[in-house]
């Protein structure tokens, strides 16, 4: 029972990637000039005798579809392409500032869930009163505000009239754990606080479900204080759908991570692809979209794997 | 239950002789009786009236650099000073509700326009139609908005129209995945089931029956959208990938200023609170709109 779901929550996802190539493969097709130029990056030493092997290479003067197939096999043996700007091959490049995007989302997902678990707990138990409303204010806030000019304000507050903590930069945990929580601390705030919203809307609704449940009463009428039984029964048991919710942020993560390692100068992919359009380097750009599509799509299959597994109400 | 009768009660006062008496526009008042549906009104109808008409509003011409000393200082010529070249900023805000309007309204619309027809293909047609035509859409959600935007951006250029192009693109599914739903509830409904027993083709059931019916919903989830499309475009403003300089952007003045965190971050703090208010008041409006056109999901 549960082989079957797994097989069909791959066979899925093996669609969505087929879907992901067609969509970056369209991209790069869609791009104006010429392919081999592209191909072989502007300035470069383009002549003749390179320009027919790339053209070879391309596979451009064969029909679509085998262009595309020819393409769907240098991708799966790794090979994305070279930069445009002499950057080397794109594959490594993306792989190289992978872990420093995904050091910065966890910490940023820590945050949001730091933020969201008590928030939304404490709204929950609080229905209707002016901490609730305060609270959904706040998540709707958070939402709207651009984490740009979030992060701007707590190098403000944090770093500029207070000094605690680096303006920019980026250290890995691998290296310097302490150096990492002074350098990911502002933006992971900046990060979290973004992502809080929804997260706080799913806790207290989740929550909000579970009070009704009768093992709630039992629990109350056990004898147990208010605050037991909400962390112990309700939180414990509301935060299932929390997980799958905190599995499709990685979308938003990533997306995410572009804007706030631009503004604290931290190395990840997201700055890699906002510098590969500014370089018209699009090699490095497509590499980037696709890698993260891919990243996305098989977290969101091990999540929702993992939810059958914990919940086999799922995988009927 | 009882809440909801007691609403009842308070919404339809009676006169002297207890009789319910109708009000005119309903469904206005329901909106603005809703939290904060005021203020959020009033946030927008000032944004769109700078868009339109910034060049009556703006006290200077927002390119124009200005003799005098730079100065952060608000004064009397300058009620917001001006940044380091000397531009009037409060003018360069003015102007940039323009691009923030037209890109957020803009993307929106054409995401409603092309999730439409996806939404009620998808949801009319059959399997063999509305399954790939799901898929294709749903692509989308596979990549991180951004990123996809990215691409997108790297493709088409810079610029106003490749903005409103790559931002309608991530909304597209949103809106065509609304729409089904909506046709596969309303195309169970009796009244439909009676104009297709009178011999009504499905273009004509879809286009007169379903759309009209599903424009509430549509109408509500837009809104909330503009807000996330301005979001966006700020975002990409602020990354230098919008809307090229010298030409005044919210997004564009928070960067710009940032330069500057040190000795005058009031040139990043003003452009960004205007565009949190305007998210917010989207938002909001969205909000309000749901509870006005449907009374029914009130505080969900």
């Amino acid at each position: 029972m549960f082989v079957r779901f797994v097989l069909s929550k791959v066979a899925s996802t093996i669609v969505v990637l087929f879907l992901v190539s067609l969509a970056v493969f369209g991209m790069i097709r869609a791009l104006p000039g010429d392919p081999v130029t592209l191909a072989l990056g502007q300035g470069f030493s383009y002549n003749e005798e390179s320009a027919e092997r790339a053209r070879d290479r391309l596979g451009l003067d064969e029909p679509i579809v085998v262009q595309y197939v020819k393409w769907l096999g240098r991708v799966a043996e790794g090979d994305l392409g070279h930069s445009l700007r002499g950057q080397g091959e794109v594959l490594p490049a993306v792989l190289d500032r992978l872990p420093i995007t995904a050091q910065l989302g966890a910490a940023g997902l820590l945050v949001s869930v730091l933020i969201a678990v008590p928030a939304g707990t404490i709204a929950a138990a609080k229905r209707g009163t002016n901490l609730d409303r305060f609270v959904s204010l706040f998540a709707m806030g958070g939402v709207a505000m651009p984490s740009f000019w979030l992060a701007i304000l707590l190098i403000l507050l944090f770093g500029v009239r207070f000094d605690l903590f680096p303006l920019y930069g980026f250290v890995s945990v691998w290296d310097d754990p302490v150096e990492f929580v002074k350098h990911v601390t502002l933006p992971a705030i900046a990060l979290g606080v973004t992502l809080a919203g929804p997260l706080i809307r799913q806790v207290r609704s989740s929550v909000l479900d579970v009070l009704h449940e009768d093992y709630i009463r039992t629990a109350h009428a056990k004898g147990l204080s208010g605050r037991v039984v909400l962390v112990r029964h309700a939180l414990r048991n509301a935060l299932l759908p929390v997980l799958t919710l905190l599995g499709l942020q990685t979308a938003h993560v990533l997306g995410g991570a572009v804007v706030i390692e631009q503004v604290f100068s931290i190395p990840g992919v997201g700055r890699l692809a906002v510098q590969g359009i500014l370089d018209q380097d699009f090699m490095v750009v497509q590499g980037v979209v696709l890698v993260s599509a891919v990243v996305v799509v098989l977290t969101n299959m091990f999540v929702d794997i993992l939810y059958g597994y914990v919940d086999p109400r799922i995988r009927a | 239950m009882i809440e909801g009768a007691r609403e009842l009660t308070l919404r339809s006062p009676k006169d002297a002789r207890g009789v319910t008496k109708r009000r005119a526009f309903p469904t206005l008042r329901r909106f603005l009786s809703a939290r904060l549906a005021l203020p959020s009104a009033i946030v927008i109808l000032v944004a769109v009236a700078m868009a339109i008409a910034g060049p009556l509003f703006a006290p200077h011409d927002p390119l124009v650099l200005s003799t005098e000393t730079p100065s952060s200082t608000p004064s009397l010529d300058h009620p917001l000073g001006t940044d380091k070249l000397g531009r009037d900023v409060l003018s360069r805000i003015i102007y940039g509700a323009r691009p923030t309007l037209m890109v957020g309204l803009g993307a929106v619309g054409v995401a409603v326009a092309m999730g439409t027809v996806v939404g009620l293909l998808a949801g009319y047609s059959p399997k063999l139609v509305s399954y790939p035509l799901l898929r294709a859409v749903d692509v989308v959600y596979a990549f991180p908005a951004l990123m996809l935007i990215l691409g997108l951006i790297a493709v088409l250029g810079r610029g106003l129209l490749p903005l409103i192009i790559a931002i309608s693109v991530i909304n597209v599914p949103v809106i065509a995945r609304l729409l089904r739903a909506q046709v596969l509830t309303i195309k169970e409904r009796d009244y439909v089931t009676a104009v297709r027993a009178l011999g009504a083709s499905a273009p004509r059931v879809v286009l007169l029956h379903v759309l009209p019916n599903s424009f509430g919903p549509v109408l509500v989830q837009a809104t909330v959208l503009v807000g996330y499309a301005i979001l966006a475009e700020a975002s990409l403003n602020y990354l230098g990938l919008g809307i090229p300089p010298p030409d005044p952007t919210w997004g564009g003045e928070v960067a710009a200023g940032f330069r500057y965190i040190r000795t005058d971050p009031l040139l990043s703090i003003v452009p960004g609170m205007a565009i949190v208010l305007l998210v917010l008041s989207f938002n909001l409006a969205g909000d309000a709109l749901r509870d006005a056109l449907d009374p029914k999901l009130k505080g969900r």
